[in-house]
């Protein structure tokens, strides 16, 4: 005899049973993760000069293949894919740290590492200094060969690379999605999202940004809001808002200015909603199902 | 009818008229079959198809005990669809979630040891939400599937919190840790749950792994650091302190200083502490007051002064010199001469002044810092920090070759200076089991004692640079080493020594793969002269290793037994890898031994974070730009099947095997060969503790 689980009745305290759907202009939708290319730009001289140009090429290649996996894997709420024409792009630029007004022989000691870039957001090019490839010291030591090259990136993403200087400093400009259903009670924003599609989990903190309209015109105001629920915890509603059941829940971090302001612009449905960032992000496990077609399907011992 | 209701009908036709015809095998192909079929479905979104289909079969499967994995798998393959169908309906959801369970649930009734079906009814009771009747599934699902324990330890975490059982959710997440550190989301989780550590002893214990994170998880182990500080600052503001000088070290470590980094702490938590950083933050160029808190112990000193360090180094990635030798000049000040931090502050320093002729023009502050550092009490302290030691002794080298002040008295020129760099260089490669080839620096050195007379010593170095090129793959560089050798007088035998070891090395570079002329080189040529001291042994055992896996990899004739020659010279001696190079050639000639007897290799584990078994070896690796060797982990196995592919004698054609721990099982020997003779040969291997051959 199948087993049946027991679902419960009770909803969790952190939302009020008297829940109120108040579906802003634009609804949630099933939407795409935020498409982000990633290249790989061999920038320094010291480099090139010992490598021909098809090598460069194609270590460019397989290096922006490489930081695309390697980013999706570990930042999951954006979609990384190697490409130099995305609306939002992360070149990743190796270059000096800084250049020696002392000339050629000065320069010779200098710090060579990875710049991250960030292109698409605004006019302005955010960038900050990610990895380390070679120190001072190293001045002496041979560039190696391009699959040395890809190698120690290689090393070097998997053992000590900061992903969250990436993403606090640069990919927090990068919108999480540009439509959400805005609530009022509670107050907050269903994501177009469920957990397991953009790796979010409970405390993941978001930013969200929409006009609302005034008497000089629209004004944009800002908040932030914090992932309270992730599955199952919004009471049923008709058809329409079942879905919600299983999207991300970001909810307006209470004592902030304009929250009032905003919320009563919700429930008048005036806010109109311009973009989500992630300002702070907890991954959660993007499990997927094991296929009955994939792999054996009993390991251990016999049965 | 539709297409797929009419290919249904006759599949379904065919197998009622099968299962009793064909037997087991042939109801397992039709079993496998629907499953493929369903499958397509569901990719279609067809998911009433796929269900019916499958459950049409499940209806028909034989009750036999023999046969129950027609049912299990069916219902495996049910509890997918609807699990599938779950995550793109609009309506509907719980209950499709509800039935994946159940299917699921049934699959391993009948096939306990189906793991696959734990893993994927964890997934379906996450997406349901935490629910009590879940937590038996949830506490046990790791004993059912080892395999994923660290997963399950995160899920089990996930049910804890969010059924408000904190305490328990902190240790599920301490256990995945433990289990797996390599996990993001594990880490991250129990950053998140610090919060809810039940005492002081608790956050001491927690502080202790974000500590071992710090060199390979540093952004985690700084969000761990804010977490205990969060937690503290009410209960144990000394703790609190306490985690706030490691976490500036580490920000500073990894070069995240800067006048906004104090918003990463708690808003309301105004204690002295962080109120001095922030004046220290707001002007590092003026000398904290004498009461500041962070001048009153060592470690906030150090801590205060890397702070510094971190500050400058950011002015002077935007050109702001002038301002970032004033900053270190300052900071400076805060340590006494031999503090780590005050080498690595001299260190930079002494760059900046070399790169930036300008803030130095008459080399007076460049004297200055060296008279500071070479006191004895400096001296002393850094002969403990090898690193940060050799990292010093290299940069002024190279400053003092620049400068042209190859020799004279003391320590204040190039020729000291390399020295020791190289010195330094090889303690650290006795202690850490790694090599560093730095034959840059040996060729310098080599050019230091040239310039200063020296011309035995230079030939030596240049001999020792050749070497180290050879190791480093740098067939030119070791060239030119090996003809300024000579130039300096080194005896013909040694310089004839490297050269016919670059001549190998440099047919075998040029040889086409699987050629004749690759066949002749690695068939004929050998590394194996006299040598005449046990450096020079070491090289030539280091260069076997290359020629040995080049060979293999190029298909030179006996290229498994060539490739296990190459493992077994690293596992046997535990041999460090000079470069990349060397460990692309160790993946290659392993995965060639395995495939050999019908084995499949994965990557090599670098730097794993979990204990080696018995019979594991592991070998270091020093990459550019780190401070420490990485260890690279030989699998048991491998070691034992590479010995076994060296020991069976060369004109038996490999069997394919199975290995497990030490016992060895014959899964396919090729004809002609002896059996019993390849039993013999195989229980001789050292390791090999039983021998099965169920032909």
């Amino acid at each position: 005899m199948r087993p049946t689980p027991i679902l419960p009745t009770r909803w969790p305290s952190l939302l009020p049973l008297a829940v109120t759907l108040l579906v802003s202009a634009t609804p949630a939708h099933a939407q795409e993760r935020t498409h982000v290319g990633v290249q790989f730009i061999l920038g320094d001289e010291l480099y090139r000069s010992e490598l021909t140009g098809a090598e460069i090429t194609q270590l460019e290649t397989d290096a922006g293949s490489l930081l695309a996996a390697e980013l999706g894997r570990r930042i999951g709420y954006l979609d990384f894919r190697p490409s130099d024409s995305a609306n939002y792009q992360v070149q990743f630029v190796v270059a000096r740290r800084s250049a020696a007004p002392g000339g050629t022989a000065a320069d010779a000691l200098a710090q060579i590492g990875v710049f991250a870039r960030l292109r698409g957001t605004s006019p302005m090019t955010r960038e900050v200094y990610w990895l380390t490839l070679r120190r001072p010291e190293d001045a002496l030591m041979p560039v190696g060969t391009p699959a040395d090259i890809l190698d120690q990136l290689r090393l070097k993403l998997r053992l000590n690379a900061d992903y969250n200087l990436l993403s606090d400093s640069l990919l927090v400009h990068v919108p999480l999605a540009d439509s959400a259903t805005s609530l009022g009670d509670p107050f907050g924003w269903l994501l177009p999202f469920s957990r397991d599609e953009v790796c979010l989990d409970l405390q993941s903190r978001l930013q969200i940004v929409g006009t609302v309209p005034s008497q000089i015109g629209q004004l944009e105001r800002v908040l932030t809001a914090e992932i309270t629920s992730v599955s199952g915890t919004l009471p049923s509603q008709p058809t329409s808002s079942e879905v919600a059941r299983f999207l991300l829940f970001g909810e307006a971090e209470q004592g902030q200015q304009h929250y009032e302001e905003l919320r009563q612009a919700v429930i008048a449905g005036k806010l109109t909603l311009r973009a989500i960032y992630v300002i702070k992000y907890q991954p959660s496990p993007c499990l997927q199902p094991v296929s009955p077609g994939e792999g054996p399907l009993v390991s251990g011992g016999g049965s | 009818m539709s297409g797929w209701t009419r290919d249904t009908a006759i599949h379904l036709v065919a197998l009622t008229v099968l299962f009793p015809a064909t037997g087991v095998a042939a109801q397992q192909v039709e079993t496998t079959g629907v499953v493929t079929k369903a499958l397509d479905l569901q990719r279609l979104a067809d998911f009433t198809s796929a269900r019916d289909l499958l459950a049409n079969a499940l209806a028909r499967c034989p009750i036999q005990a023999e046969v129950k994995a027609c049912s299990s798998r069916l219902d495996y393959a049910l509890g997918y669809i609807h699990q599938q169908e779950a995550a793109r309906a609009p309506t509907g959801r719980e209950q499709l979630l509800q039935s994946a369970a159940e299917y699921y649930q049934s699959a391993l009734n009948a096939t306990p040891t189906n793991v696959d079906a734990v893993y994927n009814l964890a997934i379906v009771y996450r997406q349901m939400g935490a629910h009590e009747w879940q937590q038996p599934f949830f506490e046990g699902a790791a004993r059912r599937d080892p395999s994923r324990a660290g997963i399950y330890d995160v899920l089990k975490g996930d049910y804890y919190r969010d059924r408000g059982m904190r305490q328990q959710a902190l240790a599920a997440y301490e256990a995945a840790v433990q289990v797996r550190p390599d996990d993001d989301v594990a880490r991250s989780r129990l950053v998140s749950a610090t919060a809810d550590a039940p005492s002081g002893a608790a956050l001491r214990r927690l502080i202790s792994v974000y500590e071992s994170w710090e060199a390979r998880y540093p952004d985690a182990a700084l969000a761990g650091y804010l977490a205990v500080i969060d937690a503290s600052r009410g209960s144990d503001v000394a703790l609190a302190r306490e985690t706030l000088v490691r976490w500036a070290s580490l920000m500073a470590q990894q070069r995240r200083v800067n006048a906004g980094m104090l918003g990463a702490l708690p808003r309301d938590w105004q204690d002295e502490s962080v109120r001095d950083l922030a004046a220290y933050l707001e002007n590092p160029i003026a000398r904290p007051a004498t009461r500041n808190w962070w001048l009153q112990s060592q470690d906030r000193r150090d801590a205060l002064a890397r702070v510094g360090l971190a500050l400058g180094d950011t002015w002077i990635a935007n050109g702001n010199y002038a301002r970032t030798d004033s900053c270190w000049n300052a900071a400076l000040h805060l340590v006494p001469r031999g503090a780590p931090s005050a080498i690595d502050l001299t260190r930079e320093l002494s760059l900046l002044y070399f790169r930036v002729p300008s803030l130095d023009p008459d080399q007076s502050r460049f004297r200055s810092l060296e008279k500071e550092l070479f006191s004895e009490k400096g001296a002393a302290i850094m002969r403990g920090d090898l690193p940060t030691t050799q990292r010093f002794h290299t940069v002024l080298g190279l400053i003092y070759a620049s400068y042209g002040t190859w020799g004279g008295f003391g320590a204040r020129n190039a020729t000291y200076q390399l020295e020791r760099a190289l010195q330094t260089a090889a303690q650290r490669d006795r202690l850490e089991r790694s090599y560093q080839p730095l034959g840059g620096m040996h060729d310098l050195l080599g050019q230091a004692y040239a310039e200063t007379g020296r011309r035995p010593a230079a030939a030596a170095a240049y001999l020792t640079a050749a070497r180290a090129h050879l190791d480093s793959d740098q067939l030119g560089a070791a060239e030119r080493a090996s003809a300024r050798a000579q130039e300096a007088g080194a005896s013909e035998e040694s310089v004839t020594a490297v050269r016919r070891v670059l001549d190998i090395r440099r047919r075998i570079a040029g040889a086409e793969p699987g050629s004749s002329g690759l066949r002749e080189v690695c068939g004929t040529s050998s590394l194996a002269a006299q040598p005449d001291a046990r450096d020079e042994a070491v090289f030539l055992a280091r260069q076997s290793f290359k020629v040995w896996s080049d060979c293999a990899l190029a298909g030179a004739s006996q290229a498994p037994r060539r490739a296990a020659d190459a493992v077994q010279l690293v596992a046997g001696r535990g041999m460090p890898l000079a470069n990349l190079g060397d460990l692309r050639r160790l993946e290659g000639v392993r995965a060639a031994v395995l495939a050999g007897v019908g084995l499949a290799a994965d990557a090599l584990p670098v730097d794993p974070t979990t204990e080696p078994l018995s019979g594991d070896v592991e070998v270091g690796l020093m990459l550019p730009g780190e401070d420490h060797a990485v260890r690279v982990r030989l699998d048991a196995r491998s070691v034992l099947v590479s010995a076994i592919v060296a020991g069976l004698p060369t004109t038996m054609e490999l069997p394919r095997l199975k290995v497990e721990g030490g016992e060895v099982t014959l899964v396919d020997v090729p004809e002609g060969v002896d059996r019993s003779a390849l039993v013999r040969a195989l229980r001789a291997v050292p390791g090999v503790t039983a021998v099965k051959d169920p032909g």
